[in-house]
């Protein structure tokens, strides 16, 4: 059956659970349900998504073209629910980047959120925990944590550090760590190990390297044997 | 300048060792490479111009602005191997960022940098805080006519009667205070809860940073990667030391304490950080940045005498400058790093002692309006000693006032003309110049090149106050009329 129905720059808010869904196209033709720019992928038990956004102040659907549901359609309405609730149970625990969290603080702050990232440089102990410093993309972000996971890399020059899932409490300015903005984390777990990262000697550089200092130690020879004659 | 650019050359040999000792063996290599490059091109200077007997003032301070230039593209060799920039422009651009102490970075991966690269990072304001041409006549510079060297760097002031006799206090000085910084950031590192070797480590490099108020730091997070109040009150205290002028430094050491108290750079500061940090507390109220007053007073008088001292230490990130605290907030740090530190030390901007002399010299020509204009004034100010102050003097100061204040308008201009709005692009054109190194964000590796062209020269002449700029200005014209 030849009909479409196409949702376009919906934008399904729910503010309680934090979730939003953001230029994502929903769109049925024939008798399919596609979805469009919207990528889903699985984590845990294989589902993620990204790039689409869960908002939550109004619910409000513009559908365009067609502009009605088929009502007929039982299948395509079941569908459709499913893809919404699907989005909502796996959007609420989408990963964050640093950007999201600074350009709109107001909205994160104080909720729970989930990055992913590396672990750079080292621990800090502190009186009731730790901090671990997690690369989340876009920046590092500070996660303080009461139990330290057992890390076995920090992200530095000869190592790439261990990937972390964390879910926890995002705060802007955090009173409790003197206005810093950070993450206190609920959960955190590795998703992969970090590895020891080669430094081979580039054969060019080992050239250059003779070659120069050979002109060098020529040059300073012929300065120190000539220089009176030239300088008169 | 042969002879400025041989004294450089040794200072690859520090990181040499330093790659040597951690096993960075394809950095070594890169430090040969610039080591050897340094001595060529040092070689070849002296072939051309040979070994002079003595300079003239002009020459000094020509000699000297352009071997910042050279040296530039000579430290650049082993940041651009090292793989951390997209081009030789990025590296060029922290190499000045690090000669020039501002402390801006385009370096990308930061924190996969190796001990080195870090070691050559921080060592490089280190040195070139106290000036290379300093470093070059303690150690190598046999002529005579040293002092247009010594002024080419923005240095006026001479501590003792002799110009190689007060480099050497200042670089005695320095060498004890970095033992007793690094001791106590050691100390800190500790105690907020930092492992004994990244407590080392970071705690030197951390000093550096601060005592030559650069603002280079080994994270991306610059002291926010901390989460210690105790880094941030040790930083805090060497950047302060660091922006108080050496004259003042060495009074103290020989025991004239009350010149802290009576001295008109420190009084200009105090006054001054008081007023700044006054515009930024409005701003962040007005704002609502912080909900408790601790994190209000952290925040708010850490980034006043981080900006004032022009040290660009950030306990927050760049973006939220201009998101979470308003154009006030903006505003405020702005006219810190206009300002700037002490003359006579490692900071930059306008300095206090300018800002003194024309604070002093409007209240002075208030006083006189009510006087006959018969009467002969005798306008003097405290600095270590009672200075008569005359109208040379005060011309000099309104030329170099101006000189920084076009060159911050200029940077902002182009950064507006690059599509970026006015405040950022003020903020970012002043913390160039001034040397700061705080950002809100302009800075970065995909910024345009001619901008990253502008900043460099932004902080090349501010850091050189001008002086030399006008003495090269001055040798092409001459040249030119012969």
């Amino acid at each position: 059956m030849k009909e479409e129905v196409r949702i376009q720059e919906s934008e399904f808010r729910s503010q309680n659970s934090g979730v939003r869904i953001q230029e994502s196209e929903v769109r049925s033709q024939n008798s399919g349900v596609r979805i469009q720019e919207s990528e889903v992928r699985s984590q845990n038990s294989g589902v993620r998504i990204q790039e689409s956004e869960f908002r939550s102040q109004k619910s409000e659907f513009n559908i365009l073209n067609s502009g009605f549901w088929i009502l007929d359609s039982g299948f395509c309405i079941l569908y459709s629910v499913f893809c919404i609730l699907f989005f909502i149970i796996a959007g609420s625990v989408h990963s964050l980047c640093l950007n999201d969290l600074l350009s709109e603080p107001k909205k994160y702050d104080h909720q729970t959120i989930e990055v992913s990232g590396e672990i750079i440089g080292f621990s800090i102990k502190k009186k009731n925990g730790w901090f671990i410093n997690v690369d989340i993309g876009g920046g590092v972000i500070g996660v303080f944590t009461k139990e330290l996971p057992k890390i076995k890399h920090y992200g530095k020059y000869k190592e790439k550090g261990d990937v972390v899932r964390v879910q926890g409490v995002f705060y802007n300015t955090c009173k409790e760590h003197r206005g810093e903005t950070d993450l206190h984390s609920q959960s955190i777990e590795i998703i992969k190990r970090g590895k020891t990262i080669p430094h081979p000697i580039k054969k060019a550089n080992i050239i250059a390297a003779i070659t120069l200092s050979f002109l060098a130690i020529l040059l300073v020879l012929f300065y120190r044997r000539f220089s009176g004659k030239i300088t008169g | 300048m042969g002879i400025m650019i041989r004294g450089f050359a040794f200072f690859f040999l520090i990181p040499l060792i330093v790659s040597l000792c951690f096993h960075e063996f394809s950095e070594a290599i890169n430090f040969i490479i610039a080591f050897a490059s340094s001595i060529i091109v040092a070689y070849l200077f002296l072939f051309i111009s040979g070994e002079p007997e003595e300079l003239s003032f002009r020459s000094g301070m020509v000699i000297v602005s352009l071997s910042w230039i050279v040296a530039m593209f000579l430290g650049a060799i082993p940041l651009y191997l090292s793989g951390h920039f997209s081009s030789y422009l990025d590296a060029c651009f922290d190499s000045m960022s690090g000669l020039a102490t501002v402390g801006l970075t385009i370096l990308q991966d930061l924190d996969h940098t190796s001990m080195s690269i870090n070691m050559w990072r921080f060592l490089v304001p280190y040195i070139c805080g106290q000036g290379i041409a300093v470093i070059t006549i303690v150690f190598l510079a046999r002529t005579a006519g040293v002092y247009g060297m010594y002024t080419g760097e923005g240095r006026e002031e001479k501590i003792l009667p002799n110009i190689t006799h007060t480099v050497r206090i200042i670089w005695k000085v320095s060498l004890i205070y970095l033992v007793v910084g690094v001791s106590i950031l050691f100390a800190l590192g500790i105690k907020s809860g930092i492992s004994p070797f990244y407590s080392f480590w970071h705690g030197l490099w951390l000093y550096m940073s601060s005592w030559a108020t650069c603002g280079f730091t080994p994270q991306s997070t610059s002291v926010l990667f901390y989460h210690s109040q105790w880094i941030e009150l040790g930083t805090t205290i060497a950047l302060v030391i660091g922006a108080m002028n050496f004259s003042l430094h060495y009074a103290l050491w020989s025991g004239k304490r009350l010149e802290l108290f009576r001295d008109i750079e420190i009084r200009t500061f105090l006054l001054t950080f008081i007023t700044i940090f006054s515009i930024l507390c409005i701003g962040l109220i007005k704002e609502g940045a912080y909900p408790d007053l601790l994190s209000f007073f952290s925040k708010a008088i850490y980034h006043t005498l981080s900006a004032h001292a022009t040290a660009g230490f950030a306990t927050i990130y760049s973006g939220q400058f201009v998101s979470q605290w308003g154009e006030l907030g903006m505003l405020a740090l702005i006219i810190g790093m206009w300002i700037g530190g002490c003359a006579g030390s490692t900071a930059g901007g306008v300095k206090c002692l300018r800002m003194g002399i024309f604070f002093s010299d409007f209240w002075q020509n208030i006083r006189q309006i009510g006087l006959p204009t018969t009467a002969v004034f005798q306008h003097k100010l405290r600095h270590i000693q009672d200075i008569v102050i005359n109208d040379r003097m005060i011309r000099s100061a309104v030329l170099i006032f101006l000189s920084f204040t076009i060159t911050y308008l200029l940077g902002a201009i182009i950064g507006v003309i690059y599509g970026y709005p006015f405040v950022p692009s003020l903020f970012e054109s002043v913390s160039t110049a001034s040397g700061t190194g705080l950002s809100v964000g302009i800075t970065s590796k995909d910024m345009p090149p001619a901008m990253k062209v502008v900043y460099i020269l932004e902080m090349w002449a501010g850091r050189l106050e001008f002086i030399s700029i006008f003495a090269i200005l001055n040798f092409i014209i001459t040249r030119g009329k012969r």
